[in-house]
């Protein structure tokens, strides 16, 4: 039986709103909704659970495309998430941010997936491994992430190159960078995340910004 | 002896080691995918490697009020690809051709029968995602797109599947 | 100041974090370089690019059956023995040999109750039939059980014909490359 006709829907929801340096919360979630749809969902309420996937999917799935490029896979890493988070819920503590420990799983899941990529390509885990030939095969499955009618070529020539420089970054530097700048996590909550300290966290973001700016200025300056 | 057993031990702790690498490649079956053509024309413009399907098989698709009523159904390819616990795997009935390719990956064991996350490609295109559930033996089929006046059919079996 | 007190400064300080200590703390440096100044702007320049074109949610394609499909997984995940929420009864604490009758009964009962209370909390039973989704929204998919064939037949209506030159000629090739993902399939041809 046919039960999904559906529109294929890309709805981009846009940056977290307000100032990330300051006050950045992982935004959009309200913690107490949260909080009511966990303890129920604790309690085997498969429905509450559900509207916690509906809640999250679109930043966990938003984490992984941007960390992986690729939508086929990126689809079946988040499946991954949720069936873990609702494993994993009889641990969770009721004072944590449900939305920290969720980005925590969504970065284990997509670290073994680069674990296992490593293992089957030959060669280092580098900041190159995405393949755009690679990217290019895996979006046809799905309408393609960049073919808005309504967006501007500027636009899009600006984000073809920052999602450039962002692929260039080795993996934990894209992951703080896209946890504090586009996520909105305080250090604390991406130490938390990412299993590290804050200093770690300080020291990432410190050569991460200083790595993106110069790929995007015009003329390459050596690293300092 | 102390240095034998030392080999023996280094030995087995290698092979140890390789087979834990990673248990996502444990293979827990196989899946046999073919490619069945069903048309009214001659079964020598298929070409030397199809093969008339004949007996019981042909019988349950003539019988069948879901698989269009063809003068013959021919079987254009096979392949045969082991199911990994932890990876997407794929087969290609015709060998060398992407026009039909089917992936496939576990979901879950239920007693003796797996659920598979099954997808059908065309060309660079999934065209269909499907869960199926099947027993050893069991298959199903996927009435494929037309061509050549004719229609395709892909039938997906689960071959084998170890015991938990 | 060592190096890494020195990062930490500079990286609160490009998110304008630091407080009124830090800040007097992290004067000489930006005194003695200014062109830190000019590296704060352009980077927060980049940060409102970053923020502009990359979401921060992202809707999965085919929503509704990304949850469908997950809710199956769910379901087929609390039967493992590390089962998810809701798979459990207290009573089961009850389990010892000498209480097994009790036991049993208390369990059934539980059981019952739990059931005509809140259905929701008990997975439904894994249903052998068959979810199909198309994503091409012209083409219909349809599962049926075909007692004919003793097989599941998917029934995909409005795929588009193969062109005639696709199949017959394309012999040879081999499966390498195995195992791995589809990505690398295609890239094996």
């Amino acid at each position: 039986m046919n039960l999904f006709r559906q529109i294929a829907s890309n709805l981009v929801k846009g940056p977290v709103p307000g100032d990330a340096a300051g006050g950045g919360t992982g935004g959009g979630s309200d913690p107490e909704s949260d909080a009511e749809l966990v303890s129920r969902s604790q309690k085997g309420d498969y429905s509450a659970f559900d509207a916690l996937v509906t809640k999250h999917r679109g930043r966990v799935y938003a984490m992984i495309q941007n960390m992986v490029k690729n939508e086929a896979d990126a689809w079946d890493l988040a499946q991954e998430v949720f069936v873990k988070v609702w494993k994993a819920l009889p641990k969770f503590e009721a004072r944590a941010r449900f939305s920290t420990w969720m980005y925590r799983i969504t970065h284990n899941v997509v670290y073994d997936w680069m674990r296992k990529r490593k293992f089957e390509t030959v060669g280092e885990l580098d900041d190159n491994v995405l393949n755009r030939e690679r990217i290019a095969v895996g979006a046809t499955a799905t309408p393609a992430h960049g073919a808005r009618p309504d967006e501007a070529l500027v636009q899009a020539e600006l984000r073809k190159k920052i999602e450039g420089a962002l692929e260039k970054l080795n993996p934990e530097h894209r992951e703080t960078i896209l946890l504090r700048e586009v996520q909105g996590l305080e250090y604390k909550e991406i130490a938390d995340v990412m299993d590290c300290s804050i200093g770690t966290v300080m020291s990432r973001l410190f050569y991460a910004r200083k790595k993106l700016q110069t790929l995007l200025t015009r003329t390459h300056e050596p690293e300092s | 002896m102390k240095l034998s057993m030392s080999v023996l031990l280094g030995v087995l702790l290698f092979g140890a080691a390789a087979r834990g690498q990673d248990p996502g490649k444990d293979e827990i079956g196989t899946v046999k995918t073919e490619l069945i053509f069903g048309t009214d024309g001659e079964l020598e413009a298929l070409g030397p490697k199809a093969k008339e399907l004949r007996g019981a098989e042909l019988e349950r698709l003539r019988k069948s009020k879901n698989i269009p009523k063809f003068k013959l159904f021919a079987r254009l390819g096979s392949d045969t690809q082991p199911i990994l616990r932890g990876y997407k795997n794929w087969a290609a009935p015709l060998a060398g051709s992407k026009a039909i390719m089917v992936t496939f990956q576990p979901q879950g064991v239920v007693g003796n029968k797996l659920r598979m996350d099954l997808e059908l490609w065309q060309k660079k295109e999934m065209v269909m995602r499907a869960d199926p559930t099947l027993d050893r033996g069991e298959r199903v089929y996927i009435l494929g797109p037309k061509w050549r006046g004719g229609r395709l059919i892909i039938r997906v079996q689960l071959v084998s599947l170890r015991d938990k | 100041m060592n190096q890494n007190r020195k990062e930490e400064l500079l990286t609160c300080w490009m998110d304008g974090t630091l407080s009124s200590e830090e800040l007097s703390e992290l004067e000489p440096v930006l005194a003695g370089h200014p062109e830190l100044q000019r590296e704060r702007e352009e980077y927060v320049k980049l940060r409102e690019d970053l923020q502009a074109t990359i979401p921060a949610e992202l809707e999965p394609p085919y929503p509704d059956f990304f949850n469908a499909h997950l809710e199956r997984l769910v379901h087929g995940a609390s039967r493992s023995p590390h089962a998810g929420p809701g798979g459990k009864t207290g009573l089961s604490r009850l389990w010892n040999w000498w209480m097994v009758p009790a036991g049993l009964a208390a369990l059934l009962a539980a059981f019952m109750a739990g059931t005509l209370l809140n259905p929701s909390s008990v997975p439904p039973p894994l249903s052998a039939a068959t979810a199909v989704y198309a994503p091409n929204k012209n083409v219909e998919a349809a599962a049926v059980d075909d007692k004919d064939l003793q097989a599941t037949v998917i029934v995909l209506t409005g795929l588009a014909d193969l062109p005639d030159e696709n199949l017959i000629g394309w012999g040879g090739g081999s499966h390498s490359e195995r195992p791995g993902l589809l990505i690398s399939a295609f890239e094996t041809y």
